[in-house]
């Protein structure tokens, strides 16, 4: 390994208004928001060795996480310490499990890559990641404008085919329309799709003695919803939608048993196991050893850490520990579901920095697996957090 | 991450150091544990039993019953003295206490020989697979109060008095309160605003000074994403 892992490449163009509503025309509305600018215009090149590095330890990572779902599948003591809300247990146990690498069949790896090439495992996002239209339209777009290589070109293709195998009628989220990024997101992927999808907004279905209606009380029966289903457990709809799915009027795509996957207890449990020496066998427990830190469901660490909710999202409930185990830095832009759900405990790893037009930032590389084969990159950059504050910044390969 | 403090493979619970690992401090970690031990015994026999010593039936009830017994499964029992060597107390063995150490396994069998299995059966022949109902159990069964000689007749439930399983939609009285009251056994129906309406609220009202947040109209910060 020579030089730094991540350069950025690129400054500012002048007309950026200009430049946002071209990205609107492709179908990323929020590149602004609200006057805030979401979207950086510069490029983040990242080492083609790393990048091989890091699609390898994605796919290794998929397997292992795979095999721990199919394990701990039909568990209910462990489901009760991985957060999992027991309004959820029969919906998912009623399920069968797909196929090896399909459990989920649309997710994002979120790593954290240090400038020296040390590639760690924050978390996995199984159940309804976004990002998708920064990384399928927008990085593409850029790469294109930098010269950078972009192996995200691929991920149109791949959620063609996953979508042909689950084939929803229906893409929904909450507040359709007036939502801009989860509105653009189902949009862009139902695109892709290419097939004939209806776009709802959750708040109008309803169930209807086991049968999922929208507002104009047509039933649905395949949902793609950006709707996460640890919710359930939240909205007063929530059971009945479950038992929309355990009477079969209802598939749900992800299915249920994503939500295994989505769990960062998951990631305690993978790490339990590895420690016991169970399950893994010698590849597995390297890849673990190399790409994924100590994960407990208590804080059992002697140097640093992070405490997340096992279904935290976008930095809501991440606190940062440092060595002597004092509170450094928490989030507080996003909704804390630490008060609803257990907290796993992770060892601190530290992001890469880069230099931007908008000062130094901290680089969080995720990696969409779509249809169970790693296939794009997202760049986000902010604080030591990466939170709703943070800013997307396109990753090409050079 | 150093060789010494690199966990071992295979069923050992200290590390190099000899201190317990550190998942085991953790209740996730006693769990799987756990589960390894009850799913599989993999752990106990990778401990203890070395591949030539293959369990032995020493007695038995009857030689049917001797027909079952398969030598390839794991019959130890993971006593808490072997799992921890060091802190294994000098108990007195009784000859075949069910101990997997030396390669000797007992399988008692206690008793008049009436057990769960043969009330098993009773439940399957008197109640042909079905779940019991004294309606229908009595039905061919004709049974009599021995001092007046009338017919017994069992009393009839309906699944508003009584339920011994769940049923989709419908709602019991509870015995503790007044006839007015109900409990609904499972939601089946929901309004619409029911499927996202709460968690929203919520997932937005988390952001305390962020502009993105304010109503949810343009924002990320409500967002669904992860």
């Amino acid at each position: 390994m020579t030089g730094p892992v991540f350069e950025v490449v690129g400054e500012p163009r002048p007309d950026r208004s200009g430049r946002v509503e071209e990205l609107a025309a492709l179908g990323f509305t929020w590149a602004d928001i609200e006057d805030e600018p979401y979207w950086i215009d510069q490029a983040v090149a990242m080492d083609a060795e790393r990048y091989r590095e890091l699609e390898n330890a994605s796919a290794m990572l998929w397997r292992v996480f795979d095999r721990t779902v199919r394990y701990i599948y039909g568990n209910r003591a462990i489901y009760e310490l991985i957060g999992i809300p027991p309004v959820l247990w029969d919906m998912i146990d009623g399920s069968p499990l797909p196929g090896e690498g399909m459990i989920s069949r649309y997710a994002r790896f979120d790593f954290a890559v240090a400038q020296d090439g040390t590639i760690k495992l924050l978390e996995l996002n199984a159940d309804t990641p976004t990002g998708y239209v920064e990384a399928s339209i927008a990085t593409p777009w850029m790469c294109r404008q930098t010269g950078l290589q972009c192996p995200n070109e691929a991920m149109k293709d791949r959620t063609a085919a996953a979508w042909g195998e689950e084939r929803p009628d229906t893409a929904a989220c909450i507040a359709y329309g007036s939502h801009l990024e989860d509105s653009g997101t189902i949009e862009a992927l139902a695109k892709h799709s290419g097939l004939d999808i209806r776009f709802r907004d959750c708040l109008e279905l309803y169930v209807d003695e086991g049968v999922l209606k929208d507002g104009e009380g047509n039933a649905i029966r395949r949902m793609f919803a950006l709707y996460p289903k640890e919710w359930m457990a939240v909205d007063d709809g929530g059971e009945a939608l479950a038992y929309a799915v355990e009477s079969g009027n209802l598939t749900l795509f992800n299915p249920p048993a994503a939500i295994l996957l989505q769990s960062k207890g998951l990631m305690a449990v993978i790490w339990g196991l590895y420690e016991l020496g169970q399950l893994y066998g010698e590849e597995e427990r390297e890849a673990i050893a190399r790409y994924m830190l100590p994960a407990y469901n208590k804080p059992v660490f002697e140097g640093s850490f992070v405490s997340k909710s096992m279904f935290g999202r976008e930095g809501g409930s991440v606190r940062l520990f440092d060595a002597a185990g004092e509170l450094e830095l928490e989030d507080r832009d996003g909704y804390d579901t630490g008060v609803l759900f257990p907290t796993v405990y992770q060892k601190r790893a530290e992001l890469a920095r880069i230099q931007t037009a908008f000062g130094e930032l901290h680089l969080l590389t995720g990696m969409f697996v779509i249809n169970g084969r790693p296939c794009g990159l997202l760049g986000r950059a902010g604080g030591p957090i990466t939170g709703n504050a943070s800013h997307f910044i396109a990753i090409g390969v050079r | 991450m150093t060789q010494a403090n690199k966990p071992r493979p295979q069923g050992r619970l200290f590390t190099a150091e000899g201190k317990p690992l550190r998942v085991l401090s953790t209740s996730l970690g006693v769990a799987l544990l756990a589960n390894a031990v009850m799913s599989s015994g993999a752990l106990a026999s990778g401990a203890n039993a070395s591949p030539g010593d293959s369990p032995k039936l020493v007695s038995w009830s009857s030689e049917a019953a001797k027909a079952y017994f398969d030598p390839s499964v794991d019959w130890s029992l993971p006593l808490p003295e072997q799992l921890d060597p060091a802190n294994e107390p000098e108990l007195e063995k009784e000859e075949g206490s069910g101990s997997g150490g030396g390669g000797t396994t007992v399988v008692h069998h206690y008793g008049s020989g009436f057990g769960w299995d043969d009330l098993l059966l009773y439940h399957l022949l008197f109640n042909n697979g079905y779940s019991y109902s004294s309606s229908s159990y009595y039905k061919n069964r004709p049974a009599y109060y021995t001092s007046s000689k009338s017919t017994y007749k069992p009393k009839t439930y309906s699944s508003d008095t009584f339920q011994n399983k769940q049923i989709a939609g419908t709602a019991v009285r509870p015995k503790t309160s007044s006839i007015t009251g109900s409990v609904t056994r499972r939601s089946t129906s929901s309004q619409p605003g029911g499927i996202g309406g709460k968690s929203s609220s919520l997932s937005s009202s988390g952001s305390s000074s962020s502009v993105k947040s304010s109503a949810g109209s343009s924002s990320r910060s409500s967002g669904f994403g992860g």
